[in-house]
């Protein structure tokens, strides 16, 4: 089913809210829309919170702006972003600036499960997935 | 530990990392309220916290976001 969130036009990026499922529980956390990142990512500290090891994820390349280094790759239970949730997902871990004042990144993996809309004149973003298109 | 509104939270807080617990949420995962159970500067020491519950829990910064930075994610 379609749905819609709105974001605050006044900060420079989109930040979503989004729950983590995992074996210890919800947590509610905010992430930013990020169509740059191909794989959604987690800061360590919300992982473990939840319940996930991160040192027993797989391990990947993740190329950031500056730099390459290794991580680990994870599947969590859950995640719940912009009205819509998928169940067993991969994500990455790897810990955003605390200056960042992010959890964590919403990447492709998520978005390109749906036809995703961000429409800067009303402040929304609207997803549809794609079975349904 | 008493439950309070976000605009509440954000004034007792300012500029802080909280560990809300019981989140009053909407449908699209907007905290509007919760029960402080931590407050600190650093983000390291919610997270720490985190893992002593168990509940549905919420991180949340109550600084204006983003204010004077520039993101390249």
């Amino acid at each position: 089913m379609k749905s819609q969130d709105t974001f605050d036009v006044s900060g420079n990026i989109i930040r979503i809210g989004a729950e983590i499922y995992g074996p210890r529980g919800i947590i509610v956390a905010s992430l930013a829309l990020d169509t740059g990142a191909s794989t959604t990512m987690l800061n360590a500290g919300i992982l473990r919170a939840a319940g996930y090891d991160p040192a027993r994820g797989s391990e990947t390349r993740l190329i950031t702006g500056s730099t390459t280094l290794t991580a680990r790759l994870l599947m969590i239970d859950r995640l719940d972003a912009a009205g819509q949730s998928v169940e067993n997902f991969e994500v990455v871990c790897h810990d955003l600036p605390e200056e960042s004042e992010l959890d964590g990144l919403l990447g492709l993996n998520f978005l390109c499960l749906f036809d995703t809309e961000i429409n800067y004149s009303n402040a929304t973003i609207v997803l549809k997935p794609l079975r349904d298109a | 530990m008493e439950r309070l509104k976000i605009q509440e939270i954000k004034e007792k807080y300012p500029d802080e990392w909280v560990l809300l617990l019981e989140p009053e949420t909407d449908k699209m995962l907007h905290i509007h309220g919760g029960i402080v159970a931590v407050h600190s500067p650093k983000r390291s020491d919610i997270y720490a916290q985190l893992q002593h519950y168990t509940q549905r829990r919420a991180v949340y910064f109550t600084g204006q976001f983003g204010k004077n930075k520039i993101y390249a994610l």
